[in-house]
């Protein structure tokens, strides 16, 4: 009797205790089934979607080679970091370009590129800057690559060598530097510290217009590896 | 750690007691509460379903939106949630500033959103601009607007009532430091998650008497660093049941169980990005609306132009 007292009292703690519940997987399989699009939601849709279509589908050049993003140097961020730097040439006093991976979003297919393949590469407005740096914050760029193995650049070449950037084409006489770079990254974004509280110069075009019309003035595009960032191992 | 005796003979009869009655054995026609949440996160503007890639012919708004009616169809209590970064990777967004994603939610009769890193991408205004398209609540509790345009227009938490079980709904959103330019968020504050966190639930369950605490979180599931993230916030609170996550875009295909500071369970369930899963977890209740049993269930919402 004391014995089944007891097992009531711990059953009923057992049933007290609300965290005490159990969890498992589910068995339905409703989820699993292919569905249908909801039509009242594709009405809501389809003004939409015509509005983009119509200019997303423009045709803007030919792409000879597949570009794709990668470390330390990439066909699709040598192409990108090039196209900023030739596209903003009125600029004379850009000592080079650093743009990050992590904003390239999408790889550049062989074949017609639309305005859409650019707004899947680039879909973020960062515009284009111009940052006064100082000699010492290039260290710290050479930091950043030994740490993140490459970014894309242009008109900068770095040799590293047991994750130590061992040479370089930067007059280091002078004591400042003008990168340009994307607003975002001035702002420090993907860890670019030594960008922030930095003289700022905006240029007033979004990277994404810069690569749209670069692409409507090529006709065909390109890339090619330089070893622009070269680790020896 | 010496555990005192009382605690090991109640924990070892927990466990034998578990095993010996499965809660399935519960008879069903007892009309046992029952509670669907459904939920998505990171869809950053993927209207249609994916083209190429892994995951070509997944997603679509408008298949979710089938899904959904289907799902509410069978089921009475649906609570429909969104972890955060609506807008964001489609020229949808590039054109119409999130105006078309906040119409479809609202057709799909979303309950709530939590707001993710970039929703701000087009600043406080491109958000508060859209907010009018948007007939479901946005929540937040760790992000002061007091000082922004969005002040009083974002909630600190909701509680929603279903079948008489009430379920106080809170969100969490990611340090905006670092993240997103402060051009973006403007005055926007951001409060320590895991204080804000365990202040708001204890104030939903002890004040308002909620059944079920949900944080809609767009912290991430977890860091390697000590970034604070969904499972931190599961592991230092008492009084969350539910952690409901984006930002890290993990695909759970089973949600994560957290011990809690009072030994209790919290559930983390996150789904992935851009609309390719719909979250499900079904909440068993019994007669004193405590949690008794939960299902979880994250699959692919699949396409039928594709397959």
């Amino acid at each position: 009797m004391r014995n089944f007292l007891v097992s009531i009292f711990f059953i009923s703690l057992f049933f007290s205790c609300q965290s005490e519940y159990k969890i498992e997987p589910s068995f339905n399989s409703y989820i699993d089934v292919s569905v249908p699009p909801d039509s009242i939601t594709l009405k809501i849709i389809n003004p939409y979607k015509k509005s983009v279509d119509s200019v997303m589908n423009e045709i803007l050049c030919f792409n000879k080679t597949k570009m794709e993003k990668g470390k330390p140097e990439s066909l699709l961020g040598n192409f990108v970091a090039d196209l900023c730097i030739y596209e903003t040439n009125s600029y004379d006093m850009i000592d080079f370009c650093l743009l990050n991976n992590g904003g390239l979003r999408f790889p550049l297919d062989y074949g017609d590129i639309t305005r859409g393949d650019i707004y899947k590469l680039m879909p973020f407005d960062n515009k284009m800057v111009i940052v006064k740096i100082f000699k010492e914050d290039i260290l710290e760029i050479f930091n950043y690559f030994e740490k993140k193995g490459g970014q894309p650049i242009s008109k900068l070449r770095v040799e590293i060598e047991n994750n130590k950037v061992v040479n370089h084409n930067l007059e280091l006489m002078k004591d400042t530097f003008h990168v340009l770079t994307s607003d975002y990254l001035a702002n420090g974004g993907d860890n670019m510290t030594f960008f922030v509280d930095k003289e700022v110069e905006n240029l007033n075009v979004m990277l994404r217009d810069l690569i749209i019309e670069h692409c409507k003035r090529k006709d065909t595009i390109t890339s090619a590896l330089d070893q622009r960032i070269y680790d020896y191992e | 750690m010496i555990m005192n005796r009382k605690q090991f003979i109640y924990n070892t009869i927990l466990a034998t007691t578990g095993l010996s009655m499965p809660f399935n054995s519960v008879d069903l026609n007892k009309k046992q509460k029952k509670l669907t949440i459904l939920h998505t996160n990171d869809m950053h503007s993927h209207i249609f379903p994916f083209k190429s890639g892994k995951y070509k012919g997944l997603g679509g708004m408008a298949e979710r939106a089938s899904l959904i009616k289907s799902i509410r169809e069978r089921n009475d209590n649906v609570l429909l949630l969104d972890a955060g970064d609506i807008f964001q990777g489609t020229p949808y967004f590039n054109f119409f500033g999130g105006e078309l994603e906040f119409k479809l939610m609202s057709e799909m009769n979303y309950d709530a959103a939590t707001l993710g890193n970039h929703d701000f991408d087009n600043g406080i205004k491109g958000f508060n601009d859209k907010l009018k398209y948007a007939k479901f609540s946005f929540i937040n509790s760790n992000y002061d607007f007091s000082n922004t345009i969005l002040n009083g227009k974002i909630k600190k938490f909701k509680i929603f009532k279903k079948d008489q079980i009430k379920i106080g709904v809170f969100g969490l959103g990611v340090e905006l430091d670092g993240l997103v330019q402060k051009r973006l968020y403007g005055d926007t504050i951001y409060n320590d998650p895991i204080e804000v966190a365990n202040e708001v639930s204890s104030k939903l369950k002890f004040d308002y008497d909620c059944d079920m605490i949900v944080c809609l979180s767009h912290l991430g599931l977890e860091y390697e660093s000590d970034k604070v993230s969904d499972l931190k916030v599961a592991k230092n609170s008492s009084c969350i049941d539910l952690i409901i996550g984006g930002h890290t875009h993990s695909f759970l295909e089973k949600s994560i169980i957290v011990t809690n500071q009072i030994n209790k369970k919290v559930i983390v369930s996150q789904a992935g990005y851009g609309g390719i899963k719909l979250g499900r977890l079904d909440f068993i209740f019994n007669k004193k609306n405590e949690i008794r049993k939960v299902i979880s269930t994250l699959k692919d919402i699949k396409s039928l132009n594709f397959s």
